[in-house]
Parts: C-alpha cells; sequence; structure tokens
C-alpha cells in the first residue's frame, strides 16, 4: 500500500512540479503541439484503485479502462467506462464480483510543456453498479445493485505527441459506499486522438 | 504565467466541488437495527441453495458484530487469551435491499453469523442458551499444528473448551467450505454444549475428560500417556487401574462427543452426511444413514488403546455407532411424524441425556466403568414408551460380552 500511495504522490507531485520547472527554465518550455479548436480522442487505460480486501488490508484492484472523447482548445470531454471483475472461492462456492463506472470526465491541459510532457488536471461524475454472480454447486444466482453516484478529481501529465495520446494521471475517487472513502487510483492510457 | 495561475484556480475549484460532494456520499453502513435481509448459503430439500435470512441480532454489519458472534481473524494467543483482527466484510444490497456478500471471505464470514444466530435460537427453544456464553468467538484463519504431521493444520474445524472459541482452520479443498456447511458448524456448537453441560461439571473426578476439548485433543492425549505406548493394565478390562480407567472413560466420553455433536448436525440441517460435503474422505465413514450393526465392546476399545500408536481416529469410530444407533432408534419410534418433528425430538432427547450422562459417570464407583453399551442404554432409556421393535433394534447392537445380567430394554436405568 506505502509503494501505491507512493506513486499516487509521485504522479501528483510529478504533473504540478513539471509545470513549475517548464517555467523557470525557459529553454525547455516548448509550445505543445498545435491544435485545431476541434478533435476526438479513443483511449484505452488500465487502472489501479486501492480498495479494501476482507481482512482490512488495501489492495490494488485493476480497471480496464475504455474513454471516448472530444477536445476544444485545451479542454477534452471524455465518457468513460471502467469495468473491474474479481473471482474468489472454490469450484463449489464462488462469487464473481464485476464493477462498471460510467462516468463524464473533463481535463484542461496546460499550453506548456517540459520535454513534452503537459500537466493536465480534470474532474469527474458518474455512476457505478455492482453485479454479484454467487456459484454454488453449478447453479448461479445473480444480483445487482442499483446504480449509485461517484466522482473523481485529477492530475496528471500527458506526453504531447501528434496523433498518438500517452498520459498517467493520480486520481481521487469517492462515490456511495466506496470502501475506502475516499479510494485512490492510477490510471495510465494510451490512444489516439485527432 | 497566466497559465499557471488558471491551472491552480482550476485545480482549487475542482478539489472544492469535489469535496463537498464526496461529503454527501454515504458511507458504508456499519451500524444496523432490526431486521436485515442477508443472502447465504443454507441447506434446504437435499442440497445446499442460495436463499434469503433474515438476521435479527447484527448491530455492525462490516464488522460481523451482534449478539450471535464475534469474529477474530488470524487469532493467536497472546497472555494466555484468543486474539485477532476483526473482519471488514465487503457487500452490496441488491434491488431488493438484501445484503450480498461481494467475495467469498465475506460470504463465508457473513454465513457463519447467520447459522449461529439460528443455533441460538435452537438453544432458547430448548432452554440450553445459558450453558454458552453469547456472542460466541469465531477464530477464522487459524493456523495450528497439526501434532500428527508436524505440518499446518487444514481443513479442520474445532471448539476449544480452553478459549470457549471456534477455531476454523484454512479450507483446501473444492467441496462445501466448512464455514458455509451448517452442519460442520452445529456439530461444533454441540461440543460447547457438552463441553458445559458434560466435562466441566465432572472436571474433578475426571480431571482428564475436563481437559479442553479441541484442535490440541491428540497433543493432550500424547501428553497423557494414551498415545504413546501400552499400558498394561489397559489390555484387561476386569480389572482396569484407577488411572486407566480415567483415560478409557476419557476416550469414551470423547466418542460420544463426536457421536452426538453429527446427531446435533443432522438435528440443526437434516443432512444426514453433512461431514462428507467438506470432506470426501469422510463421506462413508460419517454418514448417518449407513446402518448400524454392532456396538464396540469395551474389550474392542482397550484393544484399540493398547495396539493404536494414535488413538485421535478412536473417537471418530465411537461417534458413528452413537450417532446411527440414536437416529436410526428416533426415525424407527416416531415413524409417524415428519422429519423436521423427529428432529426436534431427538434435540429434546439429547438435551435430557446429557445431565444423565454426567451423572451416571460422575457417580461411577472406582472399581466400576461403563462400556459403549451402557452409554446407549443410559441414552434409550430417556426415551418413554419404547416399543418391542425399538427394544428388538437395540438388543440386536448389544455385544453379549458387555450385556449387563440387569438390563431389561424400556426400564428406568
Amino acid at each position: 500500500m506505502r509503494k501505491f500511495l507512493s506513486l499516487i504522490l509521485f504522479l501528483s507531485s510529478l504533473s504540478f512540479a513539471s509545470l513549475a520547472f517548464a517555467q523557470q527554465d525557459a529553454d525547455i518550455i516548448m509550445p505543445a503541439v498545435q491544435l485545431a479548436n476541434w478533435g476526438a480522442e479513443i483511449l484505452v487505460g488500465t487502472e489501479v484503485r486501492g480498495e479494501r480486501d476482507v481482512d482490512g488490508n488495501y489492495a490494488g484492484l485493476n480497471y480496464r479502462n475504455f474513454a471516448l472523447g472530444a477536445r476544444y482548445r485545451r479542454w477534452n470531454f471524455l465518457i468513460e467506462s471502467a469495468t473491474d471483475s474479481q473471482s474468489t472461492g472454490n469450484a463449489t462456492l464462488s462469487v464473481e464480483k464485476k464493477v462498471q463506472n460510467i462516468l463524464g470526465w473533463a481535463y484542461w491541459t496546460s499550453d506548456r510543456s517540459w520535454y513534452r510532457l503537459s500537466p493536465m488536471i480534470g474532474g469527474g461524475l458518474g455512476a457505478y453498479q455492482i453485479k454479484v454472480a454467487t456459484t454454488l454447486s453449478g447453479t448461479e444466482t445473480d444480483d445487482s445493485s442499483p446504480w449509485k453516484v461517484m466522482g473523481g478529481v485529477a492530475a496528471g501529465l500527458k506526453l504531447n505527441l501528434p496523433v498518438l495520446w500517452l498520459s498517467v494521471e493520480a486520481r481521487i475517487l469517492a462515490g456511495d459506499e466506496f470502501d475506502p472513502q475516499p479510494t485512490l487510483s492510477a490510471l495510465a492510457r494510451i490512444g489516439l486522438w485527432f | 504565467m497566466r497559465s499557471v495561475s488558471k491551472l491552480f484556480c482550476l485545480g482549487l475549484a475542482l478539489a472544492a466541488v469535489f469535496t463537498t460532494s464526496a461529503c454527501s456520499y454515504h458511507q458504508k453502513e456499519d451500524s444496523v437495527s432490526g431486521d436485515v435481509q442477508v443472502q447465504v448459503p443454507t441447506y434446504s430439500q437435499g442440497q445446499y441453495q442460495m436463499s434469503v435470512m433474515s438476521l435479527t441480532s447484527i448491530v455492525d454489519l462490516t464488522h460481523l458484530k451482534g449478539a450471535a458472534a464475534h469474529f477474530l481473524i488470524d487469532p493467536h494467543v497472546f497472555k494466555n487469551q484468543l486474539r485477532g483482527r476483526q473482519p471488514e466484510i465487503h457487500y452490496m444490497r441488491n434491488s431488493h435491499g438484501v445484503i450480498v456478500p461481494t467475495d467469498a471471505d465475506s460470504l463465508q464470514l457473513l454465513t457463519v453469523y447467520s447459522q449461529f444466530e439460528k443455533l441460538h435460537q435452537l438453544d432458547q427453544s430448548l432452554n440450553v442458551a445459558s450453558a454458552n456464553k453469547w456472542p460466541v468467538t469465531v477464530a477464522v484463519n487459524a493456523l495450528t499444528k497439526d501434532t500428527v504431521t508436524g505440518g499446518v493444520q487444514e481443513d479442520n474445524a474445532f471448539y476449544t473448551g480452553q478459549f470457549d472459541a471456534y477455531l476454523f482452520a484454512p479450507y483446501t479443498q473444492n467441496q462445501l467450505p466448512l464455514m458455509v456447511n451448517a452442519g460442520v458448524l452445529a456439530h461444533e456448537h454441540f461440543h460447547s454444549l457438552y463441553q458445559h453441560l458434560v466435562i466441566d461439571p465432572l472436571g474433578d473426578k475426571y480431571p482428564d475428560a475436563s481437559k479442553p476439548t479441541g484442535h490440541d485433543d491428540v497433543a493432550r492425549l500424547k501428553k497423557f500417556g494414551l498415545a504413546v505406548g501400552i499400558d498394561e493394565d489397559l489390555t484387561s478390562d476386569d480389572n482396569p487401574s484407577a488411572d486407566s480407567r480415567v483415560k478409557y472413560h476419557s476416550l469414551l466420553l470423547r466418542g460420544v462427543n463426536e457421536g452426538l455433536a453429527d446427531v446435533w448436525g443432522w438435528i440443526f440441517t437434516g443432512d444426514v452426511s453433512f461431514v462428507g460435503r467438506s470432506l470426501k474422505s469422510q463421506e462413508y465413514n460419517r454418514n448417518l444413514d449407513i446402518p448400524v450393526n454392532w456396538l464396540d465392546t469395551k474389550a474392542q476399545l482397550m484393544m484399540d488403546i493398547s495396539t493404536k500408536s494414535d488413538l485421535s481416529g478412536v473417537p471418530y469410530e465411537i461417534g458413528p455407532q452413537v450417532a446411527r444407533t440414536m437416529k436410526t432408534l428416533m426415525q424407527k419410534h416416531y415413524s409417524t411424524l415428519s422429519d423436521v418433528e423427529v428432529r426436534r425430538k431427538m434435540a429434546e432427547l439429547v438435551v435430557k441425556i446429557l445431565p444423565v450422562l454426567r451423572d451416571k459417570i460422575g457417580s461411577l464407583k472406582s472399581d466400576e466403568s461403563l462400556s459403549l453399551t451402557d452409554i446407549i442404554t443410559t441414552m434409550t432409556s430417556q426415551i418413554s414408551d419404547l416399543t418391542s421393535a425399538d427394544c428388538q433394534f437395540i438388543d440386536q447392537l448389544i455385544p453379549s460380552s458387555d450385556r449387563s445380567a440387569s438390563y431389561k430394554c424400556g426400564a428406568a436405568q
């Protein structure tokens, strides 16, 4: 857990520090890639969230992340889906938990970059649902929770390259009945933008 | 510089909005009151299936605290007390408001709590709830030494009178986990009743039998010399020495304990093969529907003691004889009643038997000893109006060597 927290803090501080360095060292400041006013992007990513297991310990859970977005100048507006699936138990009794998040995110990316890295910050709001399939002696019982509100803030770095999107970010997420509240996460994305 | 200011302003605004909204999110509800509906595995119509149970005693869902049970995860002993972490179970509410555990560990813990609430209700209905302290202590993922192999004990559940707690060793097989097996929970729970109603009161007279039952039983046997060699006095059942006599009765008491605990598992669930559902190797040995043809004689038990290097299995050889005999007899005797009614009659009989058994053993003179036959006939004598068919069944089981001249089926012992 300490490593995970360190990663989150590292990513957060890096995004802000890079901007500060860029201001101090005029030689390495370069304008970001020239942008058309409007654009779009398609992104996939992997996200690690620090959630608590049954023993109360923090465990890093991997979410698959997919996003489609539109860009207006330095603003990116994404519709993002993140899913995680965990299966526990044995051959006779098992529990499969699937979590589905759907959020709308707005990111603002700085027009300055440092070694092609531009800091970005963002905020999102959406909902999540849990589905549980409990299998007992081959018979499956399916349950789902109602959709519940969740949101988050993010800070990260985006590599300034034409067409290719590469970014990392740290997130603080909160939502109805999150455990822990708030939940920290780290997200790495790759994609295409136009 | 303008963009830095913009960035910070935007960041601050986002953080402010987020913090405000995060505060309004609902926290996971730790405290609950009233009826709580939970979805757990239960035994019904010959199989385990997921069903909704209503819990009335739980007060903290996340940490599973309530009047029925409290849990210790990864237990250890510190200053002669059992300690461990409290659990943190994961669950969600489905669209009907029912609590659904979201991982297998949480499901097992919630099932244990649910079943102990039912066991508490059963004890209350039989007026024996005061024999135990409630909530009971359940220690999960207990790593104890297997005194036979020297490794870590796996796939087992114990009641330990030393700590008045239930210990669950890690379950590694692919059958029904022990913590979900209601019959196993009831079996272990019976050990606590037996401890408080039979063994503890016998403490002074039979110090060996009053030692804690549980995971250290085998070690305890070895400590008391039963498993390491042949005691010459034990080879003769006519004249056992006082010390050997105590050891013999200790083993017999443990066998009866195991047998009645199996009966209690059947009473609670209606499952005649509950041990085999979790432990395939025990499927036949512990099935209560296997016919019983005879009872071990006193001489046979003495022979076991004198020839077997490891006696830990002997109580599990005596136990099924007790369990099958009592179950078969009750089903014959109450053949017109439903299965549920027969099990209720059986529960009432077992509760009635325990003090009688305790008094019978407690009142033995120094030159007297009991056989398994004596134990069985003492139990069956508590059944009113035994029929000739009942007596015929009992009589055929009794070995002639252990038949008392004064014994007459149906007469008070």
